[in-house]
């Protein structure tokens, strides 16, 4: 059986909000990355982390019970060299800057530029 | 480049889930306005929604909801308003957002005013506090869309050789020492953020010697848009350019080489470089919007069903040819294309589906306004809302949904003195639960309030002339309810537990078996009160099950039909009651469907079975003789031509592959004719429920 070669890597999407899930999944797929999961919230989005251990990870800043930066903690806790773009809206400054702070690579900002959430995400899994 | 047509179903579809549950979230909020986790709920659906109109460009929806998110932002920051203001604006706001949205789901072009909205939110937000919560500018550059000139490229690639530079002590182990000015876009909405990505960045591949502002600053998040960094390292110009081109969010940047360092060769950098990048912003490019959903008006959804519906015909007809002609190669095609009519039919069907929660979101609102300056408290639980049923039977609910709705919380729940005497808790609660069953949908609204009161009515009953009071000592209390449904029965203000708000409950039943459905009511006084509606999902094409009568063809509507069942002449069992026959132990009461019809025999007694058909009609069921079953086909249910509309107990007309007329009977009506002979003594009004044509 003949390998698929992946020319981008493998992303965890977690958002709580589908339509940008599949905006995501969108972008990513249509550029050869492959999503190998999706979360819905933080929760689950560790245990998706632990379990699919993916190059990449998408967090949403603004999710109920567990926020992303919640999540973005317990994923850096179980992995240190986990790859992290946070996703976040307007307006969330600080938030932003205590994920980066907290180890997040990046960030990308709704609504998605496909340009710049590609050179995000190449940036980070080129390394 | 995205392509935002595909996403706006989904778009419409999210959204509405996020008014849902804001309308299911209001409710709770409205007791405690400082309840934080609703507020937190509230806050991150307009934050959804915001998120998704922008990226849909719908400017409009995402100013809105932005707005919606700073006024509950600055509730969260413990900001105290007035909570019917805030109460009244998140009901406006959710309603206006609603409009807006289902204005994008027709393509309307129009946009609703909601400039006098906007106003009295920045008026209450300004009146109770000095400052917004959020980021207001945020708004500003989120339009900027499209609005830039057009480029050509999204790169430009101006590099511009200088001879600008100074040298630096600290270049020690490193082969090159580089000075790096960085401005970040106005777009980015944490230059902080991207400042410490950036110089995080750095790090990694060499040393930063000096930065502007300095590295402490930079790590507290106290940054400009501008940076200088001095920076050692053992990179190349080229890969430099690399490392700080691929930066998203950076406006421009000026990589100048600080002498090179002995022993390097310098022939490719005959000079101290100066690499400069303006970075164009990709929302400056123009980009061509495919059209999104083709609008279909209703009428066109309508003569699709009905040349689907003919199609049905000529392929039962197609199918029967070809069987009677025996061509086997032709019935393949012909059994392909029955398949894709299927299809095409589903698909047309799908087209006209919509939520429930068109009709359950209003409730929230209809309580609002109901419960407006009354001390009651009701909390009401809806269930299924996502489940589908065609546009214009929900259109037509419109009015007994209201009406049902109102008469629970105005009649049905007591007060909340009444419920604590009652040994109940002091909110009431209401629960609309709706659920889909093959194609029928049914809709239970269950209140646990006062329940119906079988004297109240009994009396109502018998000053009208409905019934005897002698008669009345006999009736079950369902029967007993069943009067409600009477025309006129609604209009006795308090004592009938019915609001009279114009519409009555006889036309809240009407409306209900116009659609082809069914409700009834059951009640315990004191403990609460169900009704129950089933209604077809789809209209127009039902299937529907053909049996014989000497020589005429009629038709059953399948979703009606339990089971067919053949018994031995022996098995069904006749006495001074009528007749019935055991169907695994279960006594079930059969009539024979040519005396309901009043249709005379032709004597013809071919064989010693009999063909029974159970049918079921809300809580009823029993079996009906005829003469033999033919099988079930789709059928396009035609209107009745005006002297069949007087006959109540057909439901519409068919044509058959022949081109013949098939009447389709009423399994309501013929249940209500059924028993109401094996029950004379009942008289006419027993049973009013299954027959309120007067």
């Amino acid at each position: 059986m003949a390998e698929e070669q992946i020319p981008g890597g493998t992303i965890l999407i977690v958002e709580d909000t589908k339509f940008m899930r599949l905006m995501l999944r969108d972008i990513f797929e249509r550029n050869g990355y492959e999503v190998i999961g999706e979360a819905v919230n933080g929760k689950e989005g560790v245990e998706k982390y632990e379990e699919l251990l993916p190059d990449l990870t998408t967090l949403d800043i603004s999710m109920p019970e567990m926020d992303g930066i919640e999540t973005l903690r317990a994923i850096m806790k179980i992995d240190p060299a986990a790859k992290v773009v946070m996703v976040s809206a307007m307006g969330y400054k600080d938030k932003i800057m205590d994920a980066v702070k907290s180890g997040a690579k990046d960030f990308i900002i709704k609504p998605f530029e496909e340009k710049k959430v590609l050179s995000v995400v190449q940036n980070i899994l080129k390394k | 480049m995205i392509d935002p047509s595909k996403y706006k179903k989904m778009f419409i579809d999210e959204t509405m889930e996020h008014i849902s549950l804001v309308n299911d979230t209001v409710p709770g909020f409205e007791k405690d306005v400082h309840n934080i986790e609703a507020i937190n709920v509230l806050f991150r659906s307009f934050h959804s929604i915001k998120g998704m109109a922008a990226s849909m460009s719908y400017s409009h929806i995402q100013e809105l909801s932005h707005k919606l998110e700073d006024l509950l932002d600055s509730l969260r920051q413990g900001t105290a308003y007035d909570s019917e203001d805030v109460i009244n604006i998140l009901y406006d706001g959710t309603e206006l957002i609603e409009k807006m949205v289902r204005l994008i789901e027709e393509d309307s072009e129009e946009i609703p005013d909601s400039a006098a909205l906007l106003k009295s939110i920045s008026n209450l937000m300004a009146q109770n506090s000095g400052e917004t919560g959020t980021d207001d500018q945020g708004m500003s550059r989120d339009n900027t869309d499209l609005s830039g000139p057009l480029s050509e490229a999204p790169e430009n690639n101006n590099v511009v050789i200088s001879g600008e530079g100074d040298i630096s002590e600290e270049e020690k182990s490193f082969r090159n020492h580089y000075k790096i000015e960085v401005t970040i876009s106005e777009e980015c909405v944490s230059a902080a953020a991207r400042a410490y990505i950036l110089t995080g960045m750095l790090v990694e591949s060499g040393t930063i010697i000096e930065s502007v502002p300095p590295m402490s600053d930079i790590e507290e998040g106290r940054v400009e848009r501008e940076l200088k960094i001095d920076f050692g390292t053992d990179l190349s110009t080229d890969d430099m350019d690399t490392l700080i081109g691929s930066v998203v969010e950076i406006e421009k940047y000026v990589i100048t080489e600080i002498e090179p360092k002995e022993g390097r060769r310098t022939e490719d950098v005959r000079t101290p470089c100066l690499v400069a990048r303006e970075k164009v912003p990709d929302e400056k490019i123009l980009r061509y919007r495919k059209p999104g959903a083709v609008k279909v008006d209703t009428p066109v959804l309508d003569n699709l069903i009905n040349i689907v519906g003919e199609m049905f015909i000529q392929e039962n007809r197609l199918i029967e040819i070809t069987r009677n002609n025996r061509m086997p190669e032709t019935l393949e095609t012909v059994n392909l294309i029955q398949k894709l009519i299927k299809r095409l039919y589903k698909e047309v069907m799908t087209l006209r589906l919509v939520p429930i929660s068109l009709l359950t979101d209003m409730a929230p609102r209809i309580k609002r306004e109901v419960l407006q300056g009354s001390e009651k408290k009701v909390n009401i639980e809806i269930t299924g809302k996502e489940i589908k049923l065609d546009r214009s039977i929900v259109e037509k609910l419109g009015d007994p949904f209201m009406h049902l709705l109102r008469n629970s919380i105005d009649h049905g729940v007591e007060s909340p003195e009444e419920r604590i005497k009652a040994g109940k808790s002091e909110e009431g609660s209401i629960i609309i639960k709706t659920t889909r069953e093959k194609d029928m949908i049914s809709i239970d609204f269950t209140d646990d309030g006062k329940g119906l009161d079988r004297d109240i009515i009994k009396n109502k009953a018998v000053s009208c002339g409905l019934i005897s009071a002698e008669e009345a000592e006999l009736l079950e209390d369902d029967e007993i309810h069943s009067f409600i449904w009477h025309p006129g029965f609604s209009t006795a203000g308090e004592v009938t537990s019915l609001s009279g708000r114009g519409v009555g409950m006889d036309v809240v039943k009407n409306v209900v078996e116009e659609l082809g459905g069914k409700i009834w009511v059951d009640s315990t006084k004191g403990q609460g009160c169900s009704f129950h509606m089933e209604i077809p999902m789809t209209i127009a094409i039902i299937r529907t099950f053909r049996i014989k009568l000497n020589d005429d063809i009629f038709a059953f509507p399948l979703n009606k039909i339990v089971r067919t069942i053949e018994i031995k002449d022996d098995e069904l069992i006749k006495n001074e009651d009528g007749m019935h026959f055991f169907y695994r132990d279960e006594k079930i009461n059969v009539y024979d469907l040519k005396d309901i019809l009043q249709y005379s025999s032709n004597g013809v007694k071919s064989k010693e079975s009999v063909a029974i058909l159970i049918v079921e009609s809300g809580r009823e069921s029993l079996g009906v003789i005829v003469d033999s079953f033919i099988a079930g086909y789709e059928t396009v249910v035609k209107p009745l031509g005006k002297p069949l509309e007087r006959l109540e107990i057909l439901s519409g007309t068919t044509v058959s592959e022949k081109g013949e007329l098939i009447l389709i009977l009423d399994v309501d009506k013929i249940i209500a004719r059924a028993l109401a002979s094996s029950n004379q003594f009942l008289g006419k009004t027993g049973f009013i429920s299954l027959s309120s044509k007067e």
